[in-house]
């Protein structure tokens, strides 16, 4: 009886996984089609959803009196990237998030023009700061000189670098530093061509007096050595002890970097003797606050919520909008500022292989992809259609889509019809397949998945190649990318933007563009000094260069920044220079009172 | 057992898979559960394309992370893709894996445990060092290793996951290789002159096809679930490919509190899956056990009439 009883069952069981696999077969349709979608209406320039927001400027003379101790914990806008190098003359892109803790560069941005002072700039981009914004960090002050063509800057007297033990001893900070640190910076064989527009010479003309001679004027040159990604100050010491190891660095900055653990946290611990002060309802305070910053790395998005959650982190700059609605649930306290995307994402199609360097089958690909339902499907509304190259938030550079050519308009309106018959015009009726590369985090798997799953329906089959992060750079970096490479891109500034996609033999160019055109119209651009006519050209380029579909054009999506209520003076900014975001978390004050109070 | 009594019996003989899976539905209800699974898996990935609604990755605009409903059984993932579909898709990728590797495994570890068990001598000793130098190292280690160095992709898998349980399972096949070859069928055979390779194909391989049969069964479900690990792991084969523990690592865990069905489904045709994979190859362990053979016992074929040998046996007292 009891074997019949277990027969039964396992029948039941065996009956229910047969319903249960068939359930949906009723009407079933062949697995690839799909009643066919005809084209979406004209794309709009803002798919934005409201913007949520905790910063409030303050009123002045009404900002809370700092309190000094405790330790920050915050997770940063590339929360599961290592640090790729110590070294600025790796010219590895994240050098300066990393490193400018202890690190400073000549220039950055004023912080009190930004919300918690005047409001002029909301310091969300992560390169670049208008000319108005800027203030002079190391440098005291700058100036043009004319002839000889040169850049002169004024060092601040009494900043020493602090000392470490087998490395350096402290000492003051002078001019021979700049001049070591940049002529080395630019004489690495890594360093990225053009950067500077052309070749620059440095040299001491006294101790606090560092100038850069130039052989023509390059328009850029504030954020190629000002506050760029690569011009942090690193001292001779620390070059022969090995700038590589990050026990050896020491700088001039509020921090010093005490500990590194891979794929797990970066601490920097208090400069006692920093030279900075913040200016606070009249009275100046010595910074920073906090005796330890703790950068944590953290791969897993889930992992990151819970962190925020159980406040085992006090900032978090990059959630996702899937988190929005349970933070607001369970977290409700918690702090928020929604910025878009400092960059952009694309998939480069590579223009010197075939059938890539047909511009129809690229347009095709931006045509066979609906974008529109890749903001609502992935982003849920909140990310923007247009805003690479250039930031929609660059007034005077940046062309809205309605203002674009109508076969650049066209690249973001989703038409498969007529992406299948520009694929036929070009000779591929039938469609093709191509390899793809993508990194292995699942966001951007999600994404190049969607984009697959878009161009499988006008015959393009992408074979997806996860890889790790690492490894795309390199793959980047040589070259030896497949045709197809998912990759995301900073903005930088208007000119750096142009150049780093799109002047040849440029790390950033994954798509091999090499236009003579725009080669000459570029060179032409960064030499002007008259900025309105140097912003007609430089427009111009834009558009140009998204008209050419080097590659499939995607949308930037939304991300949110929380922070916790005891995380103090701290108003949404990012960064104040490219990936210069430590004067911001410096000026950060913990209530360890408050968190005690809430229970953390 | 009286004389009667064995004279009453009646001797009915049943054909060995008749009798086995009379058997399996008699003694062994949770493998006959397992047989199920394994036959439902094997049709739903053959006929997947029948079965399966949509395309795994076809992209259903303005359904997603809709919840299980009658449009959609299962749900929709984070890009709209219809879940009963890519786990229908899944089972087929699980299939293909599971079958591939294992087969691959159990031609390996025939091939090294047949050569190594009856030739024997420093042939034995050296591939017997090798396979335990291979044990040694723990096996998904080893795999992650492989994969990242060759590459992820169905055949990738299959390879590295055949050759994995094939050298280390070569040892099974070796002991009853050895406990085969001492039968004095072989040294007749020997004795009328016939060569070790005849020897090997025509008397000691049909005598060790039940432990090749259990060690295939019982593989399988190790199989599928390294390739779960595998592509959970970020190595398996590639997205858009709908592999259970791909899906189970990268929108399961990251809309877990969003879309919390993202996670359970995979997850659950893993866990049947596997279970019933692993019930199955445990009755078939035990149902194909060669010391329970002989006598009026199971492997006989003679049924035995327990009334009526009870009833004689009362008299007998009586």
């Amino acid at each position: 009886m009891k074997k019949l009883i277990w027969v039964a069952i396992a029948g039941i069981v065996v009956v229910a996984m047969i319903l249960g696999s068939c359930g949906g077969a009723k009407e079933t349709q062949a697995p690839t089609q799909k009643p066919t979608t005809t084209a979406t209406t004209a794309p709009t320039t803002s798919t934005t959803q409201p913007v949520p927001t905790s910063v409030t400027p303050p009123a002045p003379g009404s900002r809370e009196v700092p309190q000094y101790g405790g330790t920050l914990r915050i997770l940063g806008s590339s929360p599961t990237v290592d640090p790729m190098s110590f070294d600025p003359a790796d010219w590895a892109w994240k050098v300066s998030q990393d490193t400018n803790f202890y690190f400073e560069h000549l220039l950055g941005g004023d912080l009190d023009k930004g919300p918690r002072g005047t409001n002029e700039f909301k310091f969300l981009a992560s390169d670049w700061i208008p000319d108005n914004v800027v203030r002079g960090v190391l440098a005291e002050s700058w100036e043009i000189q004319s002839s000889p063509l040169a850049l002169v800057f004024r060092l601040r007297k009494g900043i020493n670098w602090q000392a470490k033990p087998g490395v350096m001893a402290s000492r003051e900070f002078v001019a021979q530093d700049v001049v070591y640190s940049m002529t080395r910076l630019f004489a690495s064989p890594k360093a990225i061509a053009a950067y500077m527009g052309g070749p620059t010479r440095w040299e001491a003309r006294d101790k606090y007096t560092a100038v850069c001679y130039m052989d023509t004027f390059f328009a850029n040159w504030k954020y190629a050595i000002g506050h760029g990604y690569y011009d942090i100050i690193c001292p001779e010491e620390v070059v022969k002890a090995g700038a590589a190891d990050w026990r050896n660095a020491t700088g001039t900055g509020p921090y010093m970097i005490t500990d590194y653990v891979s794929a797990s946290s970066q601490t920097y611990t208090k400069n006692p003797n920093y030279w900075d002060k913040e200016t606070i309802n009249g009275k100046q305070y010595q910074l920073p606050y906090t005796d330890k910053i703790i950068v944590l790395i953290m791969k897993d998005e889930s992992t990151r919520l819970a962190a925020l959650r159980t406040g085992k982190v006090d900032l978090s700059m990059s959630t996702t909008w899937k988190f929005v609605d349970t933070l607001k649930q369970t977290s409700p306290e918690l702090k928020v500022n929604k910025y878009l995307g400092t960059g952009g994402g694309m998939a480069a199609l590579r223009m010197d292989t075939k059938p890539f360097d047909d511009i129809r089958v690229r347009r095709a690909l931006n045509i066979g992809t609906d974008k529109v339902g890749l903001i609502q499907t992935l982003y849920n509304g909140n990310a923007e259609l247009l805003h690479y190259p250039f930031a929609n938030d660059w007034t005077g550079l940046f062309t809205p889509m309605d203002q674009l050519p109508k076969s650049a308009q066209e690249l973001y309106v989703y038409d498969k019809d007529k992406a299948k018959k520009l694929l036929t015009e070009a000779g591929y009726p039938t469609g093709f397949t191509v390899k793809a590369m993508v990194s292995n985090d699942s966001a951007a798997v999600d994404w190049a998945s969607y984009v697959a799953g878009s161009l499988a329906e006008i015959g393009v089959k992408l074979e997806l190649i996860p890889t790790e992060y690492a490894a795309t750079v390199s793959a980047q970096v040589t070259k030896t990318h497949p045709p197809v490479f998912f990759f995301t891109s900073s903005h930088g500034t208007p000119i750096a933007v142009l150049r780093k996609n799109f002047l040849p033999g440029q790390q950033w160019n994954p798509y091999m563009f090499d236009d003579k055109w725009f080669t000459d119209t570029y060179n032409k651009a960064i030499q002007m000094t008259d900025d309105a006519e140097r912003n007609k050209l430089l427009k111009e380029l834009n558009v140009y260069a998204i008209d050419q579909a080097p590659c499939i054009w995607l949308p930037t999506q939304a991300y949110f920044c929380y922070w916790w209520p005891w995380v103090k003076n701290y108003y949404g900014e990012l960064y104040s220079g490219s990936l210069t975001w430590a004067p911001i978390l410096t000026r950060i004050w913990m209530d360890q009172g408050m968190k005690k109070t809430m229970g953390y | 057992m009286t004389e009667t009594a064995i004279a009453v019996t009646r001797k009915k003989t049943r054909g060995f898979l008749s009798d086995f899976f009379y058997r399996l539905v008699k003694e062994k209800p949770l493998g006959t559960f397992g047989a199920a699974v394994c036959i439902i898996l094997l049709l739903v990935g053959i006929f997947a394309n029948f079965l399966a609604p949509y395309g795994y990755n076809q992209l259903l605009r303005g359904e997603a992370l809709k919840a299980p409903s009658a449009a959609h059984i299962l749900g929709t993932d984070n890009l709209g893709r219809d879940m009963l579909s890519r786990i229908i898709y899944g089972a087929r990728l699980s299939v293909t894996v599971a079958f591939g590797a294992t087969s691959l495994s159990i031609v390996i570890s025939v091939l090294i445990g047949l050569t190594t068990g009856y030739f024997g001598g420093v042939y034995d000793l050296m591939m017997q060092r090798f396979v335990d130098a291979w044990m040694a190292f723990p096996g998904l280690i080893v795999l992650i290793i492989a994969v990242s160095l060759i590459g992820a992709g169905m055949w990738q898998i299959i390879i590295v996951l055949g050759l994995q349980y094939g050298i280390a399972g070569s040892r099974i096949i070796r002991g009853s290789v050895v406990a085969t070859k001492e039968n004095i069928y072989i040294s007749a055979a020997k004795s009328i002159g016939a060569t070790g390779p005849r020897i090997l194909y025509q008397h000691i391989l049909p005598n060790i096809m039940a432990p090749v049969i259990i060690l295939f069964t019982t593989r399988l479900g190790a199989v599928v679930l390294a390739e779960a690990s595998l592509s959970f792991l970020g190595l398996g084969i590639p997205p858009p490919a709908p592999s259970w523990g791909g899906m189970l690592s990268g929108s399961g865990r990251s809309y877990m509190f969003l879309a919390p069905w993202l996670a359970i489904w995979p997850g659950l045709a893993l866990t049947i899956v596997v279970y019933g994979v692993n019930v199955f190859g445990d009755a078939m362990r035990d149902l194909l056990d060669p010391r329970l053979r002989g006598g009026l016992g199971r492997y006989s074929g003679v049924k035995i009439n327990r009334k009526l040998a009870k009833h004689l046996k009362q008299a007998e007292h009586e």
